[in-house]
């Protein structure tokens, strides 16, 4: 199709959406103007920060001079003690942790840390992390700093899975087994105002909890797969890989679930929850009629005009009777989320519960409110079955959590 | 005697700018999907100019038109996207121009898209059938087949010759009523 015809193309298809906004595309430049400017006061608050740590390591080289004037190794010459506290970009806006900026003209912010870094150990990289700063023999105000700073970068790593790398980790397998109990025992502490161990919340738990509408599917097994737009992270899409049994059908066995991305559209990608899946590849599983499977992927495209992110699900498995058998799905092109199914995002609004209980600092811009308007589609399109009332039940847990998040706090 | 100096300031504050690119962000989609390969990709290009056109708003020259000056933001985010994954740049200047036209007589999105639909009106009545099945219903060109009679290929070229039509009534100015 040539420009002007997609043009035109384009135009009809936003005609018959019928809507006056994009709502989700305007929340989403909302939360870009947002970081930008609190990125735009930080790099103040950087250069502001790197005079008083040049200070603070001139003062702390004098004091450790004075009381160790014949010390062979001096703080001066050695890197290790010399990094200062560097200003904590890391802690304010950990979903760039470890990542690429999200776009090209975006520099990294220069921190205090790389540049004083650059000063003083020119022959060595910087580690990204903050191990660095652990130096016990550091004066306590880096060492409280840098534990501050330690603290910031584990949140993410303890509510998440790390990421992987396409390009040399490109197979993913899917724990299929599992017991979902452990959200319903969450959902009854929120609605009893109890407080909630953040450990205790299991993203794969609260995806996995709710029931959702499949058509039936053909083979014994249905898969679906499916890529959006990150609701979260403008940068990223989300991937939901779902596996289905035929609800009449007899049980299946040894059911494997693996999803390979292509490293041509995918740089990197992490599942969302399923932390088993880091321990090594899980065990065939048996299911019974009727078991449902729901994964999320996090993606970090490629880069932004290659490929459109994808990637293959296979599940291999023995149906009743007769030979092994295997069932693929490849997503289609990414589906804008504001036209994403209403199950999908149900399963997001999930995931985003979970890490927001786990205090994930990807998903803390995002409010419990936004949460239950990703929710509602599937509450308002599915009917009185197990599917509705599972979605209806938990939109009146992100109800309560959002109604508690307006309410003065004592 | 020193140059009297020039104070860049910023001409919209974030709630304007909010309520301009609320009128204006369904055309500016539409505009970046014709340069990019995908809805998502087009969203993340809207996104990203919105972005720098917040930052640079100091350099925002309020005598100018705001989705003009977006579109030329959203262009050259395009061009930075093409040079540094090496792709080619396939569209020219002639080609570009030719994409502004359509915008050209519509304050905002509420006037495009009813302009769009004052055009629908004016095509022949199996091309506006075909718009209609093909983008308001989502039917698959096999169903169109089964319920027009056409062909797929005839369907096809109905679509393309439909779209033309329609891009040659937007680059009309509309008629003063």
């Amino acid at each position: 199709m040539k420009a002007e015809d997609q043009l035109i193309d384009a135009l009809l298809r936003e005609q018959a959406r019928n809507r006056n906004a994009d709502e989700a595309l305007l929340a989403r430049i909302e939360r870009g103007l947002d970081a930008s400017e609190s990125r735009a006061r930080r790099s103040g608050r950087g250069l502001r920060t790197l005079l008083a740590a040049a200070a603070a390591i001139a003062l702390a080289a004098v004091v450790f001079h004075l009381r160790q004037p014949t010390g062979d190794e001096s703080l001066a010459e050695n890197p290790e003690n010399a990094v200062p506290p560097a200003p904590p970009k890391s802690a304010e806006t950990p979903r760039d942790a470890g990542e690429a900026p999200a776009t090209s003209e975006e520099a990294p912010p220069i921190t205090a840390r790389s540049m004083m870094a650059a000063e003083t150990s020119p022959a060595e990289p910087v580690p990204h992390g903050s191990e660095r700063l652990a130096a016990a023999d550091a004066p306590p105000r880096l060492r409280a700093e840098s534990a501050a700073l330690r603290s910031a970068d584990a949140a993410t790593n303890r509510a998440l899975n790390p990421w992987r790398r396409a390009a040399t980790q490109p197979e993913s397998r899917i724990e299929l087994r599992g017991d979902r109990s452990g959200f319903f025992a969450v959902r009854e502490a929120i609605l009893a105002d109890a407080a909630v161990d953040p450990d205790s919340v299991r993203i794969e738990d609260a995806v996995n909890h709710l029931h959702y509408r499949f058509e039936p599917p053909q083979e014994a097994i249905g898969l679906i797969t499916e890529i959006t737009s990150c609701p979260w992270n403008p940068g990223h899409r989300l991937a939901r890989v779902a596996l289905h049994t035929g609800s009449e059908g007899p049980p299946v066995a040894d059911v494997r679930l693996v999803v390979r991305f292509d490293p041509a559209g995918v740089g990197r990608y992490r599942l969302l929850g399923h932390p088993a899946d880091e321990n090594g590849p899980p065990e065939p599983a048996d299911l019974p009629p009727g078991h449902q499977v729901t994964a999320l992927y996090e993606i970090s495209p490629a880069d932004a005009d290659a490929n459109d992110p994808s990637f293959v699900a296979t599940a291999a498995f023995r149906p009743g009777s007769g030979d092994r058998r295997t069932v693929s799905s490849k997503p289609r092109e990414t589906t804008p989320w504001a036209a994403t199914d209403p199950g999908f995002r149900l399963a997001a609004a999930a995931a985003a519960c979970a890490m927001k209980l786990r205090q994930a600092p990807e998903v803390e811009a995002v409010s419990w409110d936004e949460l239950a308007d990703w929710a509602r589609p599937a509450v308002e399109t599915t009917g009185a079955n197990k599917a509705g009332r599972s979605a209806a039940a938990f939109a009146e847990l992100l109800e309560h959590l959002a109604a508690k998040s307006r309410a003065p706090s004592d | 005697m020193e140059p009297a100096k020039v104070i860049e300031f910023p001409v919209l504050n974030r709630e304007r700018f909010s309520e301009l690119l609320r009128a204006h962000h369904r055309g500016l989609v539409a505009y970046a999907r014709a340069l990019v390969k995908s809805e998502a990709a087009a969203a993340d290009l809207v996104q990203d100019a919105s972005v720098a056109a917040w930052r640079s708003l100091a350099k925002f020259d309020p005598s100018r038109d705001f989705p003009t000056w977006m579109r030329g933001i959203i262009r050259n985010k395009w061009r930075e996207y093409c040079r540094k994954h090496r792709h080619e740049v396939v569209l020219d200047e002639d080609a570009l121009s030719r994409l502004e036209r359509p915008f050209e007589s519509a304050a905002d999105d509420g006037a495009l898209f009813a302009r769009l639909a004052e055009c629908r009106r004016k095509l022949p009545l199996a091309m506006a059938e075909a718009v209609r099945l093909t983008y308001d219903e989502g039917r698959s060109s096999d169903e169109i087949a089964a319920l027009t009679g056409a062909t797929a290929a005839a369907l096809r070229k109905r679509l393309e010759r439909a779209r033309s039509a329609l891009r040659q009534c937007l680059e009309t100015p509309a008629p003063k009523s």
